[in-house]
């Protein structure tokens, strides 16, 4: 057993291994200097022809600091150590005058490690035998000195030693004392009369004798020791001996040699030696069987059989388990007892088992998105048509499908006759001219002009349609080929600015198809284009060039066209707000209220969902390719604050096109507005800054031309008097016409359109100058905001140029009405609404040509602003009043008041204007309705937290502060359901804030009137009493008093519905 | 047909006032927006709160979760609209291009976009795959504030203060916009897709054909003149269910028009929002800062 273990081990390295001989490295030479040994110092070690001389005296170093050092007397006296007493003769000492290389390895006197005199084996012997000597003296035999040599007494180790002392004897197997009945199992356990033993079987005799014990059997308490056995080992068979083969151990021959306690040999079944071991080697002296040693070897003692003698036994020796062999295979056991293993008592806890969840009846094992619906119910042809199938539809096959009639395919078609026929003349002479001048226009156009000759246009018309030539021959070649293109074919807009192509009219035209295909979103949209004679290489060639130039000449970016809108688009812009807000809005009001839902309340759009949103929800793009996102050709409400607040969108739905025309069939398209067309742009821009223009009636004024235009002039010029009124924020204005004039032309926009409020309140800064203003406005209590514009309007008018003034008091209804417009409530107002229909009777007869040479007046490079500004209109002034009220805590505050404190509060607001805070979003307003319903509702809501929210509303935000409690989002609705419903909501917000404003403005006014204001805030109507002193003369009397009149009336009925 | 008829929890919430309350898809968790800008998940059978989620920075008006459980939006005062991830807590995502207040939100059925509605008069689309802050997609037709968004499988409900319900079929690539005469402060499709649920301001609620938008049916004895009260239809599509201000929940029977039941909260405040259970007759609802349990007490005849 002690010997194993050798072979387990890992390689071991011995000795130094050879260094790793590199190619490269040049060989060093060998000097003869290099061959002399030298010492760890760098010194050399041999002299002479001596070696192993001393270094001592060499050179004469002996007392030098290089050489050697001798000792020199140390008297002894003065350091009487142990040592030196143990050793007197210390200093004599041979090492002393050695140094370290002699005492070195190879030094003179190496020093190493040896065993200490005691212990050598010499010394060992010696000791032994005088051992000896005392036992045979003892023992009176007296051998002598060759005795001794012979006697050697038996060294034990100290294992042996130990297990003696703890009452081992030698033949004893290790462990625990055995009980009498083990013992005798075992010495029953002999081969079985029916079972065959090959060779010799141990002589039973044997076994009983070797134990040499006699047990009574009634002695059954006493315990034996275990029989001394070798434990199984478990070695692999790695060599040629037979099975069970094991070579003569020669320690066991050996007399001083480790007793193996745990490997007695096999062979000797007693622990008794005897056998093989005395044959070969011989007894030693002292060995207990002496008197075997002649003994013949008996084969008896051999275990010539393969079966050993215990079965179980054998294998585990004192280790096995207790029971060992007698294992009884219980009843409900199934299956065999593996061997050396047995059934433990305790059985093991069944392994908790998680049964497979009983499937519910109709699964079925894939998995399906939860569907908020279903739609098992609907039959297959419906659930077909609602676009699960894999026919695609195209628009045209839907609207037919549901039912629509199929949109007309251009403006044109709208066109009276004989206008037609004059638009094909110009065409013609045109193409006429240019085939002449250029001498190679392509074939194509004159085919088609050709057709229609009549009678050539003067050449004057012909600036306006060059423009538009390319688009007209898309016209009429679609018209003329039928094709499949989308019948709402806008035309592209940006096409007629940029043409990259103009040379060649004839790829000019397709190229112009070839937008409007992309578009739409068709595949491959060149093929349709393409000409039938062009070769492929051509048609390559082109395409590519038609897709380079589409992306470069991109339209006007979604952002700037919305904030702008060309000539083309401002009659179909008003008309989609008269969808909204005009008659159609009143019979859908109608239709609800009588309950008649469906196609009366129902307005149906083309929509454009974005790719990805499509691809998001798993449907099929209705529109391949488009371009185009939301719906088309419906502007949004540009009246909504919040529109102007996330002005980087691209994505928004207002890609400008010009095709709303296709959107509204049925609508009249006038031949003026047609011969028109070369001007647009310059009168969109007019319209856009008076938006007078929107209106068709003013195109035909009653007044002269001169009085239109001077009443731009006036109009501009009192813009920029409003603007340098705001921006200075003083007085001075009525002093310093002239400076002002000169500086002020950036806020034209502010000056005519912002707020009057916000210039009020800075005006109120001076507050003693504008009493009297003051007075006379809460005296009267108007809510009508548009008169209240007017009246800034006249104030401002007043400040302006003496000339301008006396043209503008001359053009003075014309003024009005074309102010109008822009601050709208015909339709709230019925008394206006009168007023105004008078004034546009009148202005009809006007001929439409002095517009547009009012328009050229103007510098068509800045109008646009005006325009994009109008619309903005709102938000500024909602901006700026935030801004001026400190943002939007200060609001929050301020809402959250009773509402008695509210004028300190504004009060405080105002002197805060100075600080321009964040400008806020204008939808903090909205939150102080919130607010408010919880204090105000308490009815409802406990004081900590208001119950719910009210029905959230923009139109909140724009309502009046006292409005504002109320939990009633719309409460213009209720309020004007007196009056014609037909109101827009542009014109109820701005209605509303500068009520809002107005009341501000109101709060700060001095103590005189400040009850006035209190009263005209009740009404809330008072707001726009500000310069409506100044307005008297450009409003006749009558009509005014009448509208106040009647908001007194809807002031008071919303006082009513406020205290309900 | 069973109708939840015995209130049997009453969650405690302790936050503020409950905005809104929605099941999630289902039914075994419910979500609660409250006023102190936090939102719970609970387990409204058993009364058990599971999660806070904080990450709005004012008022929750309305959240959703996804299909799968895993994550939840939500809109709020605060104009975002915030995308939770339901076992960590964490706000994944913050939309902030509403200029308002956030007033709805839904996941599309696949959660994979989530419509927000809001007091900016726009709907706008968010992808939750991308990282992109910028929505995909805008819906600016209304002109007034966005109260109620749902969501098919193709098509987007909206309902907004201008007193119109707009469903933008994807489909088909139109735009179908009904007037009803007063603000919409609910809509909802019915369960089989083929009628959608009005519910405005001051009047009755309507039960609209959602191809010809004619009107099939009215239900009216509730209150409802200020506050956006929800309205829902019951699993299967039998009864119509709305929230009163006089503290009572509604009950209609769809076909008959009339008043089967009435649910008293015994607390004299607007029952502004409720929710119905997909599959089971549950229902809970939200009144002041608690919410209700409601459960049939017979057995669901099936």
């Amino acid at each position: 057993m002690a010997s194993d273990g050798s072979d387990d081990d890992d390689f071991v390295a011995l000795g130094t291994a050879v260094p790793v001989f590199f190619e490269d490295q040049p060989k060093k030479l060998i000097t003869p200097q290099d061959l002399t040994a030298k010492d760890k110092q760098g010194r050399r070690r041999f002299h002479g022809a001596f070696t192993g001389g001393f270094s001592a005296g060499f050179f004469n170093t002996v007392g030098t600091k290089e050489g050697f050092v001798p000792s020199t007397f140390v008297s002894s006296k003065s350091r009487k150590s142990r040592n030196d007493v143990e050793r007197p003769n210390r200093s004599s000492q041979p090492e002393d005058f050695m140094d370290d290389e002699d005492l070195e390895e190879h030094g003179i006197a190496p020093r190493k490690f040896a065993t200490a005199e005691g212990f050598t084996s010499e010394e060992r012997k010696r000791k032994q035998i005088s051992d000896a000597n005392q036992v045979t003296s003892s023992s009176a035999l007296t051998f002598g000195a060759y005795l001794d040599d012979l006697v050697v007494p038996e060294q034990l180790t100290v294992g042996v030693k130990l297990l003696k002392k703890m009452g081992w004897r030698e033949g004893q197997g290790l462990g625990p004392r055995v009980e009498q009945k083990k013992k005798k199992k075992k010495k029953n356990s002999q081969p079985k009369p029916g079972v065959k033993v090959y060779g010799c079987a141990p002589p039973p005799s044997d076994e009983s004798g070797s134990d040499g014990e006699f047990v009574p059997e009634d002695l059954s308490s006493v315990t034996f020791a275990p029989k001394d056995i070798a434990p199984i080992s478990v070695r692999p068979k790695d060599n040629v001996h037979g099975l069970g083969y094991r070579g003569l151990d020669p320690s066991l021959a050996l007399p001083r040699s480790h007793i193996n306690l745990f490997a007695a040999p096999p062979v000797r079944s007693t622990g008794s030696r005897k056998g093989i071991s005395g044959q070969a080697f011989g007894v030693g002296a002292f060995e207990d069987e002496d008197e075997d040693i002649y003994a013949v070897d008996n084969l008896l003692n051999y275990d010539i059989t393969m079966q050993p003698d215990n079965e179980g036994d054998d294998k585990f020796g004192w280790t096995a388990p207790r029971n060992h062999g007698k294992q009884t295979v219980p009843v409900t056991y199934v299956g065999k007892l593996l061997e050396g293993f047995c059934l433990s008592k305790t059985q093991l806890k069944p392994k908790k088992k998680f049964p497979a969840p009983t499937l519910p009846k109709g699964f079925k094992p894939h998995h399906w998105f939860r569907k908020h619906r279903e739609m098992s119910h609907i039959p297959e042809h419906l659930r077909q048509g609602m676009g699960y199938n894999s026919v695609k539809l195209n628009a045209v096959d839907r609207g037919i499908l549901l039912g629509e009639q199929p949109v007309m395919s251009s403006v044109f078609d709208l066109i009276p006759k004989a206008d037609q026929q004059r638009i094909d003349a110009t065409k013609e002479a045109i193409s006429m001219t240019k085939s002449l001048n250029e001498g190679k226009a392509s074939k194509e156009p004159l085919e088609n002009e050709s057709q229609n000759k009549k009678d050539a246009e003067p050449s004057s018309a012909r600036n306006f349609l060059s423009r538009f030539q390319p688009a007209l021959d898309a016209e009429a070649q679609d018209n003329a080929e039928k094709k499949t293109s989308n019948p709402n074919t806008p035309l592209f807009q940006s096409s007629m600015t940029f043409q990259p192509f103009r040379k060649d009219p004839a790829k000019q035209t397709r190229y112009e198809k070839y937008l409007t295909l992309v578009k739409q979103g068709g595949h491959e949209p060149y093929n349709a284009v393409a000409s039938s004679n062009m070769t492929e290489w051509e048609k390559a060639r082109e395409r590519d060039e038609f897709s380079k130039a589409a992306k470069m000449f991109r339209p006007m970016s979604a952002m700037m066209s919305s904030r702008f809108v060309s000539g083309a688009m401002i009659d179909d812009d008003m008309d989609e707000k008269c969808i909204e807000s005009g008659s159609e809005k009143t019979d859908e009001t109608k239709a609800a209220e009588m309950k008649l839902f469906g196609k009366l309340t129902r307005e149906e759009h083309e929509w454009h969902p974005h790719q990805l949103l499509c691809k998001r929800f798993n449907v099929p793009n209705p529109f391949p390719g488009s371009d185009i996102v939301g719906v088309p050709g419906v502007k949004r409400d540009k009246y909504s604050v919040f529109n102007f607040l996330s002005m980087g969108d691209f994505q928004s739905g207002e890609t400008q096109q010009p095709s709303s025309s296709t959107e509204t069939p049925g609508r009249e398209v006038s031949h003026t507005e047609n011969t028109m067309l070369s001007a647009k742009p310059k009168k969109t821009t007019m319209a856009s800054v008076f938006k007078v223009l929107d209106d068709p009636n003013f195109h035909k004024p009653g007044g002269g031309h001169e009085m239109v235009t001077s009443s731009a002039v006036s109009k501009s010029l009192t813009a920029k008097e409003g603007a340098s009124v705001e921006d200075h924020q003083e007085g001075e204005e009525k002093d310093e016409n002239d400076q002002e004039e000169s500086t002020a032309d950036m806020d034209l926009f502010r000056a005519i359109f912002k707020n009057s409020d916000s210039d009020d309140s800075e005006r109120e800064d001076d507050e003693g100058k504008n009493d009297v203003e003051i007075m006379s406005e809460d005296g009267q209590s108007s809510p009508d905001k548009h008169t209240e514009e007017r009246d800034i309007d006249a104030a401002m008018i007043q400040e302006a140029d003496p000339v301008v003034k006396t043209e503008l008091r001359s053009a003075d209804e014309a003024i009005q009405d074309s102010f109008r417009p822009l601050f709208t409530r015909r339709k709230k107002v019925n008394v206006d609404q009168e007023a105004n229909d008078q004034l546009q009777q009148r202005l009809q007869e006007a001929p439409p040509e002095i517009l547009s040479k009012s328009n050229e007046m103007q510098a068509p490079d800045k109008l646009p602003h005006w325009r994009s500004l109008s619309g903005s209109k709102s938000v500024f002034s909602v901006l700026e009043d935030m801004e001026r009220n400190g943002g939007f805590k200060e609001r929050v505050v301020a809402s959250e008041q009773p509402l008695v404190d509210k004028e300190a509060l504004n009060e405080e607001d105002s002197a805060d204007s100075e600080t321009f805070g964040p400008s806020l979003p204008p939808v903090t307003a909205e939150k102080n309705p919130d607010n408010n319903d919880g204090e105000e509702d308490g009815a409802n809501c406990s004081t900590a937290y208001g119950p719910s929210l009210p029905v959230l509303s923009t139109s909140l935000s724009s309502t009046d502060l006292q409005e504002r409690g109320r939990p009633v989002e719309k409460l213009e609705n209720k309020n004007n359901r007196k009056e014609s419903r037909s109101s827009h909501r542009k014109d109820k917000r701005k209605k509303s804030k500068r009520k809002k404003q107005k009341k501000l403005r109101k709060h700060k006014k001095s103590s005189k009137s400040r009850s006035k204001s209190r009263k005209s805030r009740h009404s809330s109507s008072g707001s726009e009493a500000d310069s409506e002193s100044d307005s008297d003369d450009s409003v006749s009397d009558s009509e005014l008093l009448e509208r106040l009149k009647g908001v007194s009336k809807s002031s008071k009925s919303l006082e009513k519905l406020r205290h309900l | 047909m069973s109708l939840p008829n015995q209130k049997t929890q009453t969650l405690e919430c302790k936050q503020g006032a409950v905005r809104a309350i929605r099941f999630n898809v289902d039914g075994n968790y419910c979500l609660s927006c409250g006023s102190d800008k936090t939102i719970k998940l609970w387990n409204p059978l058993r009364g058990l709160h599971l999660k806070t989620y904080t990450g709005h920075g004012y008022e929750v008006l309305d959240a959703q979760s996804s299909g799968d459980n895993s994550h939840i939006c939500s809109g709020g005062m605060d104009k975002t609209v915030v995308l939770f991830d339901v076992s960590s807590g964490q706000a994944i995502r913050k939309y902030r291009d509403h200029a308002g207040t956030v007033n709805c939100v839904s996941f599309n059925e696949e959660s994979t976009v989530i419509l927000s509605g809001s007091i900016d008069c726009t709907v706008k689309v968010w992808d939750v795959r991308s990282r992109k802050n910028q929505p995909i997609q805008e819906l600016n037709e209304a002109k007034d504030s966005v109260t109620v968004v749902q969501v098919s499988d193709h098509e987007i409900l909206t309902g907004s203060a201008d007193s119109r319900v707009r469903r933008y079929d994807l489909r088909i690539g139109r735009m179908f916009s009904d007037f009803v005469s007063k603000p919409v402060s609910s809509v909802r499709f019915t369960r089989d897709g083929q009628c959608v649920l009005v519910s405005s301001l001051g009047v009755s609620l309507k039960l609209l054909d959602k191809d010809s938008g004619e009107l099939l049916n009215e239900y009216s004895g509730h209150q409802n003149s200020n506050y956006k009260i929800d309205c829902c239809l019951n699993h299967k599509d039998t009864h119509i269910l709305s929230g009163s201000e006089d503290g009572h929940i509604y009950i209609w029977d769809l076909l008959e028009a009339k008043v089967s039941s009435k649910l008293d909260h015994e607390v004299r405040k607007t029952v502004h929002s409720l929710s119905f259970h997909p599959s089971e007759p549950v229902l809970i609802s939200a009144c002041a800062d608690k919410v209700y349990v409601w459960e049939s007490n017979q057995p669901d005849q099936t």
